[in-house]
C-alpha cells in the first residue's frame, strides 16, 4: 500500500508543477460536455439536460481513466521513466492502480467545477446522497475497464493510437446522450458490453427518480462485467510483460 | 565465497541476430566487475538479462540466489540499477523529490531514507542542488543522481550501464572511488563501461566479443601497457588474431582505448 501511496504522491507532485493545468482541468470538461447539455436544454425540458449531463459527466470520467490509466504506460514511457517503474519492486498492476487513484482524485476536482459551472448556467443536478457512491463505484469499475485497455495497448502498442476514437465510440454506444434503449438491438448488444452503459443508467435513474430503484440488478451485471475485464486485463498484462521481456521493448513505442 | 551473480549458458538473439552465445558470468560478494566491449557487443543485453528486464532464450540467471527469469520483481528490492538513459528520472521533480519518491517505492522507512538521501547527495556534491528540478541539472549531475537513486535503498548488488559517460574526469574518479569503497564494504558492483582507465586496481574486467566473454582479467593486469594480458586484451578489442606474431606490443594512445 505504501508503495502505491508513493506512486500516487509522485503523480500529484508532478501535476502540482504545472499550475495552469489545474485551470485547464477545471474548465475543459464544461466546454466539452456543454454542447451536448445545452442542445438538450433547447428542448426546454430540464430533466433531459440533467439526464445528458449525468451521462456526459460519467463519460468524461471514462475519458480521464482512459488517458490516466489506459495510457499510463505510454505516458510514463514518453517521459522516459517507465523503465524506473518497471525496475522498482512494484507490479505493473500496482502502478496502474496508482494511476487510477490519481485519476479518481482529479475526477472529483473536475466534477466539482463542472457541476458548479452548469449550476451557474441554470442546470442543476439534484445531488442524491447516493451520487457520491455512484462516483466511487464508477471510479472502481471504470478503472477495471481501463486496466484492460492499458494491458491491451501494452501488448499491442498501436491500439493506443485509437484511444480517443475508442472513448467517443464508448461514449455514444453507452448512451451518453441518447439512452441505449433507443438503439437497434444489434447495437445494444455492444452497448451492454460496456460498463459505462450501466453506470449512466444507474446515474440517470438516481437523478430522475431520486431513488435507487432497479439499482441492484444493474449493479450486479456491472460488477460481473467489470471483474471480467479486470481478470482479462491482468492476464493480458502478464502476457504483455513477458512478451516485452522477451523482445526487450520496454523503451520503444 | 558465495556467488551472488550467476549467469550460465545464456543465449539471446533478436531475430536472426545472435547477441549472446552461451555466456557464463559470475560475481561474488564485494566484487567490482566491469564488462567491456565494442558497441553492439551485447553488454547492455547481458546486464538487462541479469536484472530481469530481458528474458534469455536459453540459460540460467540467478542473482542473490533468486531465479531472475521467474522472480525478477522479488529481486528488484535487493538490487540497484542505473541505466544509461538520463530520462529515467522525473525531470519536473527536484533531486530530493526523486530520491524520496523512489526510496518510498523501494520501501525505505522515511527517517532512514532521508538520512541516506542526504548522505548520498552530499557525497556526490549535489546537496546544495537538492531543491532544483532535474531538468535544470547538467548531464553529469543527472548521472550522479541516477547513482544516488540506485543506492537509496542500500542494495546488495549494483548494476550500472554506461553511467560514467558524460561525467567530467574528476566526477568519474569521484564515482569510481565511491563505488570501490562500497564494494570493499560488501556491495557487489557490475558495471558496463567504455571508460576503463580509472578502475580500481583489484576490479575485474570481462571482455565481451562475438557474443561471448572472451577473457576476464584483473584490471591491474591490463592497466599496464607492458603486460602480456594487456596485449591480448587490446587485440581482442581490435579483432586481431591473438596468435598473430606481428601484433605490436602497444602504440601511442592505447591506454585510452583500453
Amino acid at each position: 500500500m505504501m508503495k502505491m501511496f508513493h506512486l500516487v504522491l509522485k503523480e500529484m507532485k508532478i501535476r502540482l508543477k504545472y499550475k495552469f493545468v489545474w485551470v485547464n482541468m477545471a474548465l475543459t470538461p464544461f466546454f466539452i460536455i456543454g454542447p451536448y447539455v445545452f442542445s438538450s436544454k433547447i428542448a426546454d425540458v430540464n430533466s433531459l439536460a440533467e439526464s445528458v449531463l449525468i451521462g456526459a459527466l460519467l463519460w468524461y470520467w471514462l475519458n480521464q481513466y482512459f488517458f490516466g490509466v489506459g495510457d499510463g504506460f505510454t505516458e510514463e514511457r514518453e517521459e522516459g521513466a517507465l523503465i524506473s517503474v518497471v525496475l522498482a519492486p512494484v507490479s505493473l498492476l500496482t502502478f496502474l492502480f496508482s494511476k487510477a487513484i490519481d485519476t479518481f482524485l482529479m475526477n472529483l476536482y473536475i466534477t466539482f467545477f463542472t457541476l458548479l459551472f452548469f449550476a451557474l448556467c441554470g442546470i442543476n443536478l439534484e445531488i442524491h446522497p447516493y451520487f457520491f457512491l455512484l462516483l466511487v463505484v464508477s471510479g472502481v469499475y471504470i478503472t477495471f475497464f481501463s486496466i484492460f485497455f492499458a494491458a491491451l495497448s501494452l501488448w499491442k502498442k498501436r491500439i493506443r493510437s485509437i484511444n480517443s476514437a475508442t472513448q467517443f465510440f464508448f461514449g455514444i454506444l453507452s448512451g451518453m446522450v441518447n439512452p441505449v434503449e433507443n438503439f437497434p438491438s444489434y447495437v445494444r448488444l455492444v452497448s451492454y458490453m460496456i460498463p459505462l452503459t450501466y453506470l449512466i443508467s444507474i446515474g440517470r435513474n438516481m437523478i430522475k427518480h431520486g431513488s435507487t430503484s432497479g439499482f441492484v440488478p444493474q449493479l450486479l451485471v456491472l460488477t460481473c462485467l467489470s471483474f471480467f475485464y479486470l481478470i482479462l486485463g491482468i492476464w493480458l498484462l502478464k502476457r504483455a510483460e513477458n512478451e516485452i521481456r522477451r523482445k526487450g521493448e520496454w523503451e520503444t513505442w | 565465497m558465495k556467488r551472488v551473480v550467476e549467469v550460465s549458458g545464456v543465449r539471446k538473439s533478436f531475430g536472426k541476430l545472435r547477441v549472446l552465445d552461451k555466456v557464463d558470468f559470475y560475481a561474488e560478494r564485494g566484487d567490482f566487475k566491469v564488462i567491456a566491449g565494442e558497441n553492439g557487443s551485447g553488454k547492455s543485453t547481458l546486464l538487462k538479462i541479469m536484472i530481469g528486464l530481458l528474458l534469455p532464450d536459453e540459460g540460467e540467471v540467478r542473482v542473490l540466489g533468486i531465479d531472475v527469469k521467474r522472480h525478477w520483481k522479488k529481486l528488484s528490492e535487493k538490487i540497484g540499477v542505473a541505466l544509461a538513459n538520463e530520462r529515467s528520472l522525473y525531470w519536473k521533480l527536484t533531486a530530493w523529490e526523486n530520491l524520496d519518491i523512489f526510496g518510498g517505492i523501494y520501501g525505505v522507512p522515511k527517517k532512514i531514507r532521508r538520512k541516506r538521501m542526504e548522505e548520498l547527495l552530499e557525497r556526490f556534491d549535489l546537496l546544495e542542488h537538492k531543491d532544483k528540478p532535474v531538468e535544470e541539472f547538467s548531464t553529469g549531475m543527472r548521472k550522479k543522481l541516477m547513482i544516488c537513486k540506485a543506492l537509496t535503498h542500500s542494495p546488495e548488488v549494483l548494476f550500472i550501464d554506461e553511467v560514467l559517460n558524460g561525467l567530467d574526469p574528476p566526477s568519474v574518479r569521484e564515482v569510481v572511488d565511491y563505488l570501490s569503497e562500497l564494494s570493499k564494504n560488501g556491495l557487489t558492483v557490475i558495471m558496463i563501461s567504455h571508460i576503463l582507465h580509472v578502475l580500481p586496481e583489484d576490479s575485474d574486467v570481462a571482455l565481451l566479443k562475438d557474443g561471448r566473454i572472451q577473457m576476464e582479467v584483473k584490471y591491474r593486469d591490463i592497466s599496464s601497457k607492458k603486460s602480456e594480458v594487456y596485449e591480448v586484451f587490446e587485440n581482442l578489442i581490435k579483432g586481431r588474431d591473438t596468435n598473430d606474431e606481428d601484433v605490436p606490443s602497444g602504440s601511442e594512445g592505447d591506454e585510452d582505448k583500453a
